[in-house]
């Protein structure tokens, strides 16, 4: 507990410091300091809780008197996995935005790092509170942070655009959390996470429409932070925005901590009961069309940041798949739901490594070139090799290719879904979508790889173009980030099991009814065994075994070259005999798979639809009926009309003052008579 | 499941994909030099090519290192994907938890290979047809993936060798019959010959993908295409017809290749008589295919 003071201070130190300094490289060398620090510090604080797999919980200070409330520390497991890859991807990050800040010749790193640290500060918090209040304070610091990252560059109309979209989208969804957290304080009368999950099956008892509400808000809450579509359609926007570094740590990180609460509210702070059976199914259904969408968009993209966006939104679709099937699961059949919950977390993980990875690969394109348009750049792999084999590791690990890591998590996910074949008590048109679902994915994640094989291929391999300066190398600061990222990405790969018994601890810690790890999993040094029913071995996965051969075969097949002698010669592209200069003839970025592209392009009214996803989104015009507007307008229709009577009522009354004396009198005698003949007739003559 | 086993038929699956492949292509090109009434290379002929090519002199036209690795990936990865099918008996020699996605990830290294291979020989054309292979993998991928869902369904495993046996023992059902009519349908496509060899059109980008190869490279090359073939049609030979299977091993060789000669055979009359697709042809073709397809996983979902 007390690292994560000193972690916590030394990013708070960090901060207020890096306010103050004006030179980019003193402030991005203090902020590394501090911050890996700070990560080292959360390594060992979540390493010490995972392998002990404790829970630790602590109450800061209580606002008791005033609220029900109190900011209560816990770290459990999965909030140490979380910390584990906090840790990791900010020491990265700043890491790389060291040297790279530099390229951004303009701006002031007082606008970028004090926010960027408060960025980590804010996520350490996220997933370590267990108080909804402070939990929507520390979500909320999240969003402003990273809004003051996306409008870093003032100048750029795109990025206020962006930005502005991505302020407002997130905090109409803050405002559905608040209402959910009012509405469930009402009843539990505290905000703790354990007294709301008591109260909460009083809720789900008494009225079931109330906590399908509440449910419904969190779920577009955290969703809409996630990027899934229809509500992530800020992601493409905001996220290519801010410099690579910081959309690494978005693209990494933020959009999964939105992952992370809503595997966190469904499993510790709402109960199990019907209602999550309900909201798994409706999380896999909108997991499966932001993968597809979101995909088959990112492949028509042409700008590097804005494709791995759309990927952004893409993968979160997985987890999402994974996780629903599992919480649909859960109490049919617990070892396929720990698989599948096991597969979305085990995807988090993967993904927030190579999304990270990737991210900071355009990063250092827009280093060297000042640009991640893949239409003006390509043969970079002669200038950076490290930072093009590095982006070869992450688009096979994010296309799921064995050995890298997001094929075994893929794999879970796939077969837990389309397992749900064999569960012959759920209605069959629901297995039949389950099927689909795996099957969609399975197709997307081929759709993944030609998304990155176009952006590998058009920035990386062909002539070189684009380079502004080819003396000013790399620094070493952004090629070791690249290599650690990349190296993570492969030994998690190669030896799933490390990750694999931690993310299971995870689960568990929120799921209790979950099988033990030995009996779903059988792990070695060499692989991983799975079980999808009790007694009843599906076999293994043998990332070593599977490698033997290929190694062994290359090998044998490289000496064979070698032995045949064959001569080398360099020489010219051949045009087909034609002589071009290079620049004519050369294939941009944008020619990739154009036949796919118009397949899946098409136009409905106005709105022209690229890959399934509309280039600009319509502007929403309400055109309401004028009746109805009439209806709301009170004071047209009753207000003046009744005023506008009464008025000409008393300026009648009126009148009868402005008339002469005469008149006035002989009102009065008829008055007279008029009162004389009424009482008259009232007393029946007898006066 | 003994290690000789696993040995055993390790090294047959590897001698017939990768070293066997030249053979029954020089049978394709004797069929087709007899459909063409020509008298044809000698039947060891492209051994001959194959082994005269790796002396050749090898021109770079980059400085790129990928583009010296990935040809010998593309061999690599096909000698690998061909561990997961049985040719002894029912059982491949290489058998996971899940060895259906292992596959179809594996065919796609090799397409990787090549693509890659393609696009770092910084040729224009190269690039043409490496976009062209990946958009047909995109496209014939899930023909395949669904076919081996469809017997995953049945099954109720995901081991390609549990496939294998429970179609063989529980006999021709309605799904798997479709499925299998699928994959033959899809097979030129995952072959990659006519009319589907659009990336590597002679006549219109010249050779797409291997133009810029020369000497030990295109013979890795050319050799991984002809391994693939091979490779395809023992995937539909081995998985979606295992009939008829002994209990001795090596007339179950005998049997396979039999079979995979006489599919091979009907894929080059397919191949000669017909003409090459446009690119936005073979995707609608593949797609639609692909969307029929799904009715295999329903069917199985049925129990028919």
């Amino acid at each position: 507990m007390d690292y994560l003071y000193l972690s916590l201070l030394s990013l708070i130190f960090a901060m207020f410091l890096t306010f103050f300094i004006k030179n980019k490289s003193l402030s991005g060398f203090v902020t590394l300091i501090m911050t890996s620090f700070s990560s080292v510090c959360l390594f060992y604080l979540s390493l010490d809780i995972i392998i002990e797999n404790k829970t630790v919980e602590k109450e800061i200070f209580s606002l008791k008197p005033l609220l029900n409330s109190s900011l209560i520390i816990g770290i459990d497991s999965l909030s140490a996995l979380f910390l584990l890859v906090i840790s990791l991807v900010s020491f990265c990050v700043t890491l790389f935005s060291w040297k790279y800040l530099e390229a951004y010749k303009t701006e002031s790193p007082q606008r970028f790092y004090p926010f960027l640290v408060l960025l980590f500060i804010s996520s350490i918090g996220v997933v370590s509170v267990k108080d909804l209040l402070f939990f929507i304070v520390f979500w909320e610091l999240m969003t402003l942070s990273s809004w003051f990252i996306v409008v870093f560059e003032r100048e750029k109309t795109s990025a206020l655009k962006g930005g502005l979209q991505y302020f407002i989208t997130a905090h109409v969804t803050t405002a559905f959390l608040i209402l959910a957290s009012v509405i469930v304080y009402s009843y539990s009368n505290d905000f703790s996470f354990k007294e709301i999950n008591k109260s909460f099956l009083l809720i789900i008892d008494k009225y079931p429409y109330l906590s399908h509400f509440i449910l419904f808000c969190v779920f577009i809450a955290f969703v809409t932070k996630a990027g899934v579509l229809p509500f992530g359609f800020w992601l493409p926007n905001a996220y290519p925005q801010p410099p690579s570094s910081a959309s690494s740590f978005f693209g990494g990180v933020m959009s999964k901590l939105a992952v992370y609460a809503l595997f966190r509210f469904f499993s510790s702070v709402i109960p199990l009961s019907y209602h999550t059976q309900v909201w798994g199914f409706i999380i896999a259904v909108f997991g499966v069309f932001s993968i597809f969408i979101g995909t088959i968009a990112a492949l028509t993209q042409d700008e590097a940041k804005r494709l791995m966006s759309f990927h952004a939104i893409g993968q979160v679709g997985y987890m999402l798949l994974g996780i629903g099937v599992g919480l649909y699961f859960i109490n049919i059949n617990p070892f396929l739901a720990a698989v599948s919950l096991v597969g979305g977390l085990f995807h988090v993980f993967n993904n927030s490594i190579y999304k990270s990875l990737l991210f900071l690969n355009a990063g250092a394109i827009f280093y060297k070139t000042g640009t991640t348009d893949l239409n003006k750049v390509s043969g970079l792999i002669k200038v950076m090799p490290i930072t093009a084999i590095t982006a070869l590791v992450g688009s096979l690990s994010i296309a799921g290719v064995p050995p890298f890591n997001g094929f075994i998590s893929k794999l879970l996910i796939f077969e837990s879904s389309i397992w749900s074949a064999k569960q012959s008590d759920v209605f069959f048109l629901i297995r039949g979508l389950f099927i689909v679902f795996g099957i969609i994915s399975v197709f997307i994640s081929a759709v993944t790889l030609a998304s990155f094989l176009k952006f590998v291929n058009s920035a990386f391999m062909g002539k070189l173009r684009g380079v502004i300066n080819e003396k000013r190398s790399l620094p070493w600061s952004m090629v070791l980030s690249q290599i650690i990222l990349a190296v993570v990405c492969f030994i998690t790969g190669l030896f799933p099991f490390i990750p694999l018994k931690i993310i299971y601890n995870a689960t568990v810690s929120c799921f209790d009814l979950l099988p033990s790890f030995s009996s779903v999993f059988i792990v070695d040094f060499k692989g991983v065994g799975i079980n999808f029913f009790e007694n009843y071995s599906q076999g293994a996965w043998y990332p070593i075994f599977v490698m033997i051969p290929l190694i062994l075969l290359s090998i044998l097949i490289f000496a064979f070259e070698k032995y045949a002698k064959a001569p080398k010669r360099d020489v010219e592209t051949w045009y087909g005999g034609k002589e071009h200069a290079p620049e004519e003839v050369v294939y941009k970025g944008h020619s990739f798979y154009q036949p796919f592209k118009d397949l899946v392009s098409f136009r409905i009214g106005n709105i022209q639809f690229k890959g399934f996803y509309p280039v600009k989104i319509p502007k929403v015009e309400f055109k309401i009926p004028q009746k109805f507007i009439k209806i709301f307008d009170i004071d047209e229709w009753f207000y003046y009309p009744v005023i506008d009577r009464i008025k000409k009522f008393f300026q009648f009354f009126g009148k009868i003052y402005e008339i002469l004396t005469e008149k006035y009198i002989s009102w009065l005698v008829f008055g007279s008579i008029f009162v004389f003949v009424l009482l008259f007739y009232i007393f029946g003559g007898r006066l | 499941m003994n290690t000789e086993f696993i040995i055993l038929s390790s090294v047959v699956n590897i001698l017939i994909v990768l070293i066997l492949s030249p053979l029954f292509d020089g049978f394709t090109r004797k069929i087709r030099a007899l459909i063409q009434s020509r008298v044809g290379p000698p039947l060891l002929q492209s051994y001959y090519d194959l082994l005269k090519l790796m002396g050749k002199e090898d021109l770079k036209s980059t400085i790129n290192p990928l583009f010296r690795l990935s040809p010998y990936l593309s061999v690599v990865s096909i000698g690998m994907a061909s561990l997961l099918i049985p040719i002894t008996g029912l059982c491949p020699p290489l058998n996971f938890w899940g060895d259906i996605f292992l596959f179809i990830y594996i065919i796609t290294v090799v397409g990787i290979a090549i693509i890659i291979t393609a696009s770092a020989s910084e040729n224009p054309f190269a690039y043409i047809g490496a976009s062209r292979k990946m958009m047909l993998h995109l496209s014939v991928e899930p023909i395949l993936a669904i076919a081996l869902i469809t017997g995953a369904i049945n099954a109720g495993s995901f081991k390609i060798g549990d496939i294998v046996s429970w179609y063989y023992s529980n006999g021709p059902n309605v799904s798997m019959l479709l499925s299998t009519v699928c994959v033959f349908l899809s097979l030129q496509a995952l072959i990659g010959k006519i009319p589907f060899d659009i990336s590597e059109a002679e006549q219109e980008i010249a050779e797409g993908v291997l133009i810029e190869l020369s000497g030990p490279k295109y013979a890795c090359v050319k050799w991984a295409n002809m391994s693939r073939q091979v490779l395809f049609c023992l995937v539909f030979t081995q998985i979606f017809i295992p009939w008829p299977l002994s209990e001795n091993s090596l007339i179950n060789i005998i049997i396979s290749l039999i079979k995979v000669t006489a599919i091979i055979f009907i894929s080059t009359l397919i191949e000669s008589l017909n003409p090459r697709l446009r690119i936005d042809q073979a995707l609608k073709y593949n797609l639609t295919l692909a969307l029929f397809s799904l009715t295999s996983i329903f069917l199985a979902l049925l129990g028919v």
